[in-house]
């Protein structure tokens, strides 16, 4: 029971490393960004690419590095635009930018499946409840509390944590502060592609690496997001936590059912609370 | 130098075929709490709109101390002095009062949010989420977060909608205060009369996009046109 917890409690940290990225660039350019996964996918990817030479570690540093700067392009280009737009355009064109990261890295690194590598210092298991439990799982999840933990009391005591938090809440009242929005904005979504490298590199070696890797986990984030209320960073968080629970007990006891069982929660989560856990936005 | 802190030139805006604001001129001296009255859709939030630079004017320029701001951005036009609210609170319910007013001092060279929680008795409501404190208070609060760094110029569109009217004539007052005080010129947008008479210097009606009239609150009330477009007989 307690490995099924822990197993639970990696996806769902996993689930939160991506689907913060989510919240972060919805909530200041209110852009749903279908492209997220595909980010994802991409990250892992880079990473290993640099992990296949013998350089784990760096193509973690590189690959988050990588995709801050892939953000960075896409906001000034494309998200920025975007905001002024209707909400079904932005669907669209991130749908549209999901299909060319896709078909890029299909010409890059081919279809087949590709197995990424545990560092050597996380590999072998340890015993836990008697049970034997990877390393590299418990690593997984330090990433993510260390990552939840960070991001928490950045956007708590610093000041530019207050302008996203204000940014997130109005983005026009607080351009009309004196606050550059835009500038705030590259930062964020700068964050939040380069969460969506971490999650890529961190998921590779639990995951095989596939051009369509993205797709699945990006559904069971946009789902967290919801449940957890858009926009919210602790909603988030909790919502990560159940759905990976949910997951992983629905693939153990009910597998015939473990596809729909977030789909489920969600439905229900909505009717009872339409702003989701901790959200303030329909 | 006009003597005017801040004026509007020849501003026009349109909405599709619609004129929201045609040709009008406004000049504002330091100090003095200018009151902008009219019936709904004569043009005075679109006014607000344009001067602080949250609507572009077709035509026209906006000038602060003389200076032409019409190609500068809201946020810009904050950090000079131009400080604004709107109809609705602007204030993040999930931010301390404190946490929001170091927001907006954050983004303006040497203010100090402790003078404006002072003066707006903000003080000890510091460490509650806005969402918390009441609607009287939220409004002081909205207002305060526009006075923060001492603005030159503050348009306020509405600031006293919602309120009763004991707390209506106490926002007035601070306002008045402050303007006399700190030397803050003021652009009030209001649809009570109470509220406008009892406070401003001076006052322009717009009607229909266009400048009506323009006098002091005497002269306002007596004005035929006025009382016909706005007042009645009542007024």
């Amino acid at each position: 029971m307690l490995i099924q917890i822990l197993n639970g409690i990696v996806y769902g940290g996993l689930l939160y490393l991506l689907a913060v990225g989510l919240v972060l660039i919805f909530g200041l350019r209110e852009v749903v960004n279908f492209a997220h996964g595909a980010l994802f996918m991409i990250g892992a990817y880079i990473g290993f690419s640099i992990a296949a030479m013998g350089y784990w570690w760096s193509g973690l540093l590189v690959s988050v590095f990588a995709m801050a700067l892939v953000g960075c392009a896409l906001d000034a280009a494309v998200f920025s635009t975007l905001r002024k737009h209707d909400h079904i355009v932005t669907v669209l064109v991130t749908f549209g930018i999901l299909l060319i990261l896709e078909t890029v890295v299909t010409k890059v690194w081919g279809k087949a499946y590709l197995t990424y590598p545990v560092p050597p210092l996380l590999a072998g298991t340890v015993s836990i409840g008697g049970s034997p439990f990877p390393i590299y799982r418990l690593f997984v999840i330090a990433v993510s509390v260390a990552v939840a933990v960070s991001l928490s009391l950045w956007l708590r005591y610093t000041r530019t944590g207050l302008y996203i938090r204000a940014a997130s809440t109005d983005a026009r009242v607080t351009s009309m502060q004196g606050i550059n929005v835009d500038r705030l904005s590259l930062i964020v979504v700068g964050l939040g592609t380069a969460l969506a490298g971490l999650s890529g590199v961190v998921a590779g070696p639990l995951l095989s690496l596939s051009p369509t890797m993205g797709n699945y986990i990006l559904i069971d984030s946009f789902i967290v997001v919801v449940i957890g209320g858009l926009g919210s960073f602790a909603g988030a968080f909790i919502a990560a936590l159940l759905i990976g629970q949910i997951h992983n007990f629905g693939a153990v006891y009910l597998p015939w059912a473990a596809t729909v069982l977030p789909f489920m929660l969600m439905v229900g989560i909505l009717i009872w609370r339409p702003t989701g856990f901790a959200g303030s936005r329909t | 130098m006009t003597g005017h802190v801040i004026e509007g030139i020849g501003l026009s805006r349109r909405y599709g075929g619609f004129a929201a604001l045609d040709n009008v001129d406004i000049a504002v001296k330091q100090g003095e709490i200018r009151g902008l009255i009219g019936p709904n859709g004569a043009g005075k939030s679109t006014l607000i709109d344009v001067l602080s630079g949250r609507a572009a004017t077709r035509g026209g320029k906006v000038l602060l101390n003389g200076e032409d701001i019409s190609a500068l951005t809201p946020q810009e036009r904050r950090r000079r002095g131009m400080a604004r609210s709107f109809q609705r609170t602007n204030i993040f319910p999930d931010l301390t009062v404190e946490q929001q007013l170091l927001v907006a001092a954050w983004a303006v060279p040497g203010a100090d949010i402790a003078e404006v929680m002072d003066e707006l008795r903000l003080t000890e409501l510091a460490d509650i989420p806005a969402g918390e404190i009441s609607y009287g208070d939220q409004r002081r609060l909205d207002l305060a977060l526009a006075l923060v760094g001492r603005p030159a110029v503050l348009l306020l569109d509405e600031p006293a909608a919602g309120l009763t009217m004991e707390e209506s004539l106490g926002l007035a007052r601070i306002l008045r205060d402050l303007a006399n005080r700190w030397k803050v010129t003021v652009l009030l947008v209001e649809h009570d009369m109470q509220v406008v008479f009892s406070i401003c210097d001076r006052i322009t009606v717009l009607h229909l996009g266009r400048s009506l009239s323009e006098g002091t609150c005497a002269e306002i009330r007596v004005d035929p046109t006025v009382i016909a477009a706005y007042l009645g007989t009542e007024a």
